[in-house]
């Protein structure tokens, strides 16, 4: 028995070297200046010797201007080391950055001893890359988790993980993936299928979440628990107990219980106090405050969130929130925000905004957080200190993954 | 406080009905019977993509993905492939996808030179040379997966299948509730086939379709009354051909100047309404990525000059352009008045009316979103000759070459790249069609709560569980 299984962990070691081994180690951004370099390093020889030049440079793609810099310094500094330093007047090389559907592109055109000459190198459209706080001052913070071409569902940080580097568990469509952070970029280190054939919707949901060394998973009709690091088996729980729905309804902050369909996005809430289910289909819940004053939000299919007492009587109907909405504990006003996205479909940039419920009113309290295309998921954190947000960015097409936490401001 | 505006939601409702006009008048829902003519190849298409899946799609960015298919791997030469099924998937008439199915649709379309096997959950296709593009392959075109009954239907796995098809005339769908893709939202989608241009407008008006096709005249009327318009990236190509065996053109000095005389600017703005844009090479420049190294202003003058400089001075130019198409038309005549200001004459004429002509203007499709596949697609159907070196299809500098070579014969002139422009009543949510046009119908959803009462919230049946 025990031989077996140091066989089964020898195997699993192999397995983690070998996908350790098969990320390589230059982040994207460096591919992008090594490209540059080389293209500069071609340019450089078909000038004459010692040339001066004027480099004219346009960002026609979607690459930040700070990557557009880091492009254009690549290419200066490279030509200047091989003797062609930077002079005035009439740009002679004339450098542009675009795309097309696989790559980025840095174009070159300029006049060579002899004639005009182009020349282009690509880089492949960015994978997964990093990250970095976004300061705000205003009430909602944001933090840039991940940005990533792949559909993410849900994502749980991880402090320290194997080697001891930070560590970030995604979820995503069809997998769950592990990144380690190295050099400042997430590299894919694991990924595991879904314990699951199901069919999900085709706007599916799921949750997850790292305590002790565990990793939990939900989706509708599913909850699974599995160990973060050398435990590749899933242990499950299929749709016949609900400690699914439990789960991810915990997990927009309200702890009441909601029987999800299968293949829908809405489920049916459990109006426990006088054991029934609710009439009315939901997509999101989040509960209020605590104590005898409990309240409770749902968002109605009809575009209209309902807010309810404990004993499930409707105190108010509020109309103009987006269907996500996910309660938050902080030091500022109450004590306990509920924040939600803005009506929409997934074609148009999303904000959210933090509300408290005041004699049964939502008030809007702070500035809304804008966001450059729909949010696909908010979820509240274990300690309900934060908020995890997925958001379908329109212009690059990448998901991304944000913490968003309540600042008191100033 | 909450201000109280219209009710409507991030995340999708389900149920009812897309109302969808097209002028094409598809006739046939057998994949194997792909159209050959342009207008009904691209609504055929996007027909069969309802009802049928390939083995691999692509993604937002042109790249193979997962469909019927979930993985793949191949041998260092590429002709060996084993593609991974995706489990516990059916077709419309309950028949289950299995190898032995997908192995026999594969050895029905090809010849022994690709030959398909099944084996546990895999096919695995055999090729008598490398075939590196085999994802792009399976990812475009006409490559959908069917099954022929017992009774002779075909069968597809698609997200929606056929409640009602009137050949030519209507088709109805509904959707497939156990997509593997997840049950798209709409219960259904009803299409109108061999509508004109000006019945789709006046349906689209009245709210009697819910999407439809806009011609460039028509897309400042149909964003009137919340209606919105959406247009693709450019995936067509307006291009002037040279006839090889013509004496009005052969002299390279006539076609440069023919080629420096048009107002291409003037032809996108006005004639495509903006729904285009001026074209200097055969790839846009959205595909490539360097398209604006050609050039696409006018050169009047030079060509003026040019012109004047040949003796003897040319003879009349004969440019024919297909009669069905009014674009096609208005086009032609832009060039034959932008050709006088260089001391050229051209006659147009309808295609086929006249033995001989000595240009033409073809209108093209993009045939696909890899760049090197595509740039090969135009210049063959174009009747020119592009051989591309080697890692090619991989290196943009050298697709540039290989494109630069083709337009400096003169034997082609690029003249715009057109849209797919369409119109979207304003219930449509959740448009999000693929750049290239390609439509994204299982992820629409209709808004009950604007315009008239046409949906209702689906759920399924019984107890949820």
């Amino acid at each position: 028995m025990m031989a077996s299984r140091r066989i089964l962990l020898l195997l699993i070691a192999i397995l983690l070297l070998l996908l350790f081994l098969a990320v390589p180690g230059v982040s994207w951004a460096d591919s992008l200046e090594d490209a540059a370099r080389n293209l500069a390093r071609k340019i450089a020889a078909a000038l004459p010797a010692q040339q001066g030049v004027a480099v004219e440079f346009i960002n026609s793609s979607t690459l930040s201007a700070a990557q557009a810099t880091q492009v254009r310094r690549a290419i200066e500094s490279e030509l200047a080391t091989l003797g062609h330093r930077g002079s005035e007047g009439e740009p002679s090389i004339h450098v542009r950055l675009t795309e097309n559907p696989e790559n980025f592109l840095i174009v070159v055109k300029f006049q060579s001893d002899t004639a005009p000459q182009v020349a282009i190198t690509s880089v492949p459209r960015i994978v997964a890359q990093v990250l970095g706080q976004v300061p705000s001052s205003i009430l909602i913070e944001k933090e840039l988790v991940l940005d990533q071409a792949g559909g993410i569902l849900d994502f749980a940080p991880v402090a320290r993980f194997d080697d001891a580097s930070p560590a970030l568990v995604v979820l995503e469509s069809g997998r769950l993936a592990v990144y380690a952070r190295r050099d400042q970029v997430w590299e894919l280190y694991l990924s595991q299928p879904l314990p699951s054939q199901k069919t999900w919707p085709r706007d599916a949901r799921g949750w997850i979440q790292s305590r002790g060394g565990q990793i939990e998973l939900s989706m509708p009709g599913l909850y699974c628990q599995k160990g973060l690091e050398h435990d590749l088996l899933w242990h499950c729980i299929d749709s016949a107990s609900p400690t699914s729905v439990q789960a991810l309804m915990r997990s927009h902050g309200w702890r009441g219980l909601g029987e999800f369909f299968e293949t829908r996005n809405f489920f049916k809430a459990w109006r426990g106090w006088n054991g029934q289910w609710s009439d009315d289909f939901y997509y999101t819940a989040s509960s209020l405050s605590g104590g005898s004053s409990r309240q409770v939000i749902l968002a109605g299919l009809d575009g209209q969130a309902t807010l309810y007492t404990y004993h499930w009587e409707t105190r108010k109907k509020i109309a103009g929130w987006g269907s996500e909405i996910a309660g938050i504990t902080s030091k500022c006003g109450s004590g306990r925000q509920v924040l939600a996205t803005r009506p929409g479909d997934w074609t148009v940039p999303d904000a959210v905004q933090a509300y408290e419920i005041v004699d049964g009113q939502a008030v809007v309290v702070g500035m809304s957080i804008q966001f450059a295309g729909p949010v696909m998921a908010l979820w509240t954190s274990e300690d309900e200190s934060s908020v995890r947000a997925v958001v379908r960015n329109l212009k690059t097409e990448h998901y991304e993954a944000y913490r968003l936490t309540i600042s008191c401001g100033k | 406080m909450v201000a109280a505006n219209a009710a409507a939601t991030t995340r999708p409702h389900y149920g009812g009905t897309l109302r969808i006009e097209l002028r094409a008048s598809v006739a046939s829902l057998d994949p194997r019977e792909i159209p050959g003519d342009r207008v009904q190849a691209a609504a055929a298409t996007k027909i069969y993509a309802l009802v049928y899946d390939r083995l691999v799609t692509l993604d937002e960015h042109g790249q193979p993905a997962a469909a019927l298919a979930t993985s793949w791997e191949y041998d260092g030469a590429f002709k060996r492939w084993q593609l991974r099924l995706r489990p516990n998937v059916k077709f419309h008439d309950g028949a289950p996808l299995v190898p032995e199915v997908v192995a026999e649709w594969w050895n029905a379309w090809h010849g022994p030179d690709q030959t398909a096997s099944a084996s546990g959950d895999t096919v695995t296709i055999q090729a008598g040379k490398a075939v590196p593009e085999l994802l792009m392959e399976l990812a475009e075109g006409p490559r959908f997966v069917f099954h022929v009954g017992s009774d002779g239907v075909v069968s597809g796995t698609g997200p929606f299948r056929v409640t009602e098809w009137q050949t030519g005339r209507r088709l109805t769908l509904a959707a497939n509730e156990d997509y593997w893709g997840g049950r798209p939202f709409l219960d259904g989608v009803s299409i109108e086939l061999g509508v004109s241009s000006a019945q789709q407008m006046i349906d689209f008006e009245l709210g009697q379709a819910d999407l439809v096709e806009l011609e460039p005249a028509q897309v400042r009327r149909a964003t009137q009354g919340g209606r919105k318009v959406w247009s693709s990236s450019p995936v067509e190509i307006l291009a002037l051909v040279i006839d090889a065996k013509s004496s009005a053109v052969s002299d390279a000095r006539v076609r440069q100047a023919l080629g420096q005389v048009i107002d291409r600017a003037a032809i996108a703005n006005v004639l495509l309404q903006r729904q285009g844009e001026p074209a200097g090479s055969l790839l846009p420049q959205w595909l490539s990525g360097y398209a604006f190294l050609f050039e696409t202003a006018a050169n009047v003058e030079q060509a003026r000059k040019t012109v004047s400089d040949l003796s003897p001075a040319p003879g009349p130019i004969t440019l024919a352009y297909d009669g069905t198409d009014a674009l096609a038309r208005t086009v032609a005549e832009r060039v034959a008045l932008n050709a006088r200001d260089a001391g050229l004459t051209v006659q147009t004429v309808v295609a086929g009316a006249s033995g001989i002509t000595d240009v033409r203007l073809v209108r093209l499709r993009l045939g696909s979103v890899d760049a090197a596949r595509a740039l090969e697609a135009l210049v063959k159907a174009m009747g020119e000759q592009l051989t591309l070196p080697a890692g090619a299809a991989g290196d943009p500098e050298q697709l540039y070459a290989a494109e630069r070579g083709v337009l400096e014969s003169g034997r082609v002139i690029p003249l715009a790249y057109v849209t797919d422009t369409v119109g979207l009543g304003p219930q449509v949510r959740n448009w999000l069609p693929l750049r290239w046009g390609e439509w994204r119908l299982p992820d629409v959803w209709l808004d009950p709560s604007t315009g008239e009462s046409r949906t209702s919230s689906s759920s399924p049946s019984g107890t949820p569980r």
